[in-house]
């Protein structure tokens, strides 16, 4: 019995002084954007009188960029309305206009390449009636 | 006493009338006036005749127009050089009143962002224009701050958005690549400006949109330049049919080839018509020649020296002798627009290039090569009088029919372009890249892109068949 136990323990304490080494994966560095056009990511939340907005920078050649524009229902539920994909070549340039939609537009960005961290953003474009622009064009204006 | 008095005028007028066919004879046996009436001279003060004796200027055209709405979007236009633009007009007014009226800023290093992020016009020249002819042309007063500007390449005009605003007026130096900056307080072109931006918005919102390459971070460009941009995947357009202006001549081909070019000859009853073996007419008078080529050329020579042989030609001179000239031809109906002007032994040649819906027409290198042209029409001015003139003469329509597609962007041309090169590494600059109706032989044009890399001209399909490879991934 005596035996027994010392075998236990010895065992227990084998597990417990194990190193565990596991392999995590090591923290992968990010795919290499920059976003330098119209619409960037600078804030949360934009508003435009605009039909489009261009989304437009640099990457590396090979790098895959996503991008897809929803609106939210009444009932709150998103519908996808346009999405784009682009694939940046020899210029590592990449450029996409974007049709809007009055009303807010949720727009997902996301550049990956094999090996990287995806870069993910988003913004939400609120794009307002032109009437409203016009009208505040045409006000009179009292110095 | 009434008939003293009506007998004193009547020798007023018999002496005055003395004077003046002493003055008419004189004239005519010093110059060439065989086809002139007494009234000549009154009656054609304007329009700046052959012998050079009147003497007009003209403002120096923009190759493009760029018309910004202070959202980052564009529109190009190539204003023609015949057609009456109203854009084109009030930027004008706009920029004489600024010059004339308002003040000097300063001169500072080019901010282009800045200057483009309001309702603006953009004049891009196709050549470094003088700025004293220019200024002349405009009919800017010189004055002290006009003198610090050498060479122009790009005007960007800014009106006031509010009646009380102030207007600016940036003009780069070629020369020195900075920017001198004018402005006035608001005026009645400056307004008529705003408004008239606003109202063209409105009147192309179908038309193809531009963004500027400096706005967009794009530094792989050398300088900035506006590419076309769509929001869909694919841009439909119209084709281009090439079409004879002689084309439904048939049999009277003779008539319809001495009626249309008539208006180049001033004594209508001398001219003599001949066709040569190789189809070739050929119209003539004591001093001028035109020809007609089967291959769809029109060449104009004009051999006669004016009442001197030496007048004080300057480039805004030349260039409305140019302008009143192409007015002439009947037969021109498709836009022209100023793409280049040279220098050359027998004078100042302005060279000229198509247009259709604002998109410009480039000739094939085997149409140029054939029919030894580098433009689509050129003009040859000496002395301020145009001595030879050629031009590509057919008309471009569109088709009509909205069923070709564009679904190469402009990237992606780039991307081909610099594929091309063979040294994709080592690219250095991109000056522009243009789409264009491209024109062989072949009846109809298509879009292609024509991307300038690094000295070289690179023509791209707009249309890419590759089967997308992640969809055919997808199926498998």
């Amino acid at each position: 019995m005596r035996k027994f136990f010392m075998g236990l323990l010895v065992g227990v304490l084998m597990c417990l002084s194990s190193n565990i080494v596991y392999a995590g994966s090591l923290q992968a560095a990010e795919v290499n954007v920059s976003v330098t056009g119209d619409l960037n990511f600078e804030r949360d939340k934009v508003s435009t009188f605009n039909e489009s907005k261009t989304i437009s920078g640099t990457a590396e050649k090979g790098t895959d960029i996503d991008i897809v524009v929803y609106t939210k229902s009444f009932y709150g539920r998103f519908k996808e309305v346009e999405s784009y994909s682009i694939k940046v070549g020899d210029s590592n340039l990449f450029s996409q206009a974007l049709g809007l939609r009055v009303g807010e537009n949720y727009i997902e960005f996301r550049a990956s390449k094999d090996g990287l961290k995806d870069y993910y953003k988003s913004v939400i474009v609120n794009r307002k009636n032109k009437a409203i622009k016009t009208q505040l064009e045409n006000s009179i204006y009292i110095p | 006493m009434k008939s003293v008095k009506f007998s004193r005028i009547k020798n007023f007028v018999i002496v005055g009338l003395v004077f003046a066919a002493i003055y008419q004879t004189g004239m005519l046996w010093l110059g060439d006036y065989s086809g002139h009436n007494f009234f000549y001279s009154f009656l054609n003060i304007q329009d700046g005749d052959r012998s050079g004796k009147n003497i007009s200027a003209e403002v120096i055209d923009a190759q493009k127009i760029v018309v910004g709405y202070g959202n980052k979007s564009f529109n190009v236009i190539y204003p023609g050089v015949m057609d009456g633009d109203n854009i084109l007009a009030k930027t004008n007014a706009f920029i004489s009143g600024v010059l004339s009226n308002g003040q000097y800023v300063k001169t500072e290093d080019t901010a282009l962002d800045d200057y483009i992020s309001q309702k603006c016009v953009i004049y891009d020249f196709a050549f470094n224009v003088s700025a004293t002819q220019y200024f002349i042309g405009i009919g800017a007063h010189a004055g002290e701050d006009l003198d610090k500007i050498t060479e122009i390449n790009q005007i960007i005009a800014v009106p006031s958005a509010s009646k009380n605003g102030t207007s600016y007026l940036y003009i780069v130096d070629a020369e020195t690549g900075k920017t001198n900056i004018y402005e006035a307080d608001t005026f009645d072109e400056a307004e008529q400006l705003y408004t008239e931006i606003k109202d063209f918005e409105e009147l192309n919102i179908d038309k193809i949109k531009y963004i500027s390459t400096q706005q967009s971070g794009f530094n792989i460009f050398g300088q900035n330049t506006f590419v076309p941009q769509w929001t869909k995947s694919k841009y439909e357009y119209e084709n281009i049919n090439k079409v004879s202006p002689f084309k439904d001549a048939g049999e009277d081909a003779e008539t319809a080839i001495e009626s249309g070019t008539s208006a180049f000859f001033e004594n209508y009853s001398a001219k003599n018509l001949t066709k040569d073996t190789n189809g070739v007419y050929m119209i003539s008078d004591n001093s001028t020649v035109v020809k007609y080529y089967p291959q769809g050329i029109i060449e104009y020579y004009n051999y006669d020296d004016g009442m001197d042989g030496k007048t004080n030609q300057t480039l805004s001179t030349a260039y409305y002798a140019c302008k009143q000239f192409l007015k002439r031809d009947e037969l021109l109906n498709t836009r022209l627009f100023l793409s280049d002007v040279q220098i050359k032994s027998d004078g100042l040649v302005f060279c000229f290039d198509y247009c259709v819906n604002d998109i410009p027409v480039f000739l094939s290198e085997s149409v140029k090569e054939s029919l030894s042209i580098e433009h689509s029409a050129e003009v040859v001015v000496e002395n301020n009088t145009v001595k030879k003139y050629k031009r590509y003469a057919y008309d471009f329509v569109l088709s009509n029919e909205k069923d070709k597609e564009v679904n190469v962007d402009f990237l992606g041309a780039m991307n081909k372009a610099i594929a091309s090169t063979g040294h994709e590494d080592t690219v250095n600059e991109i000056k522009d890249i243009v789409l264009g109706y491209y024109v062989d032989e072949n009846e109809q044009g298509y879009l292609k892109w024509f991307t300038y890399v690094d000295g070289g001209i690179y023509t791209i399909d707009t249309v890419d068949n590759t089967p997308n490879q992640d969809a055919a991934e997808d199926e498998k």
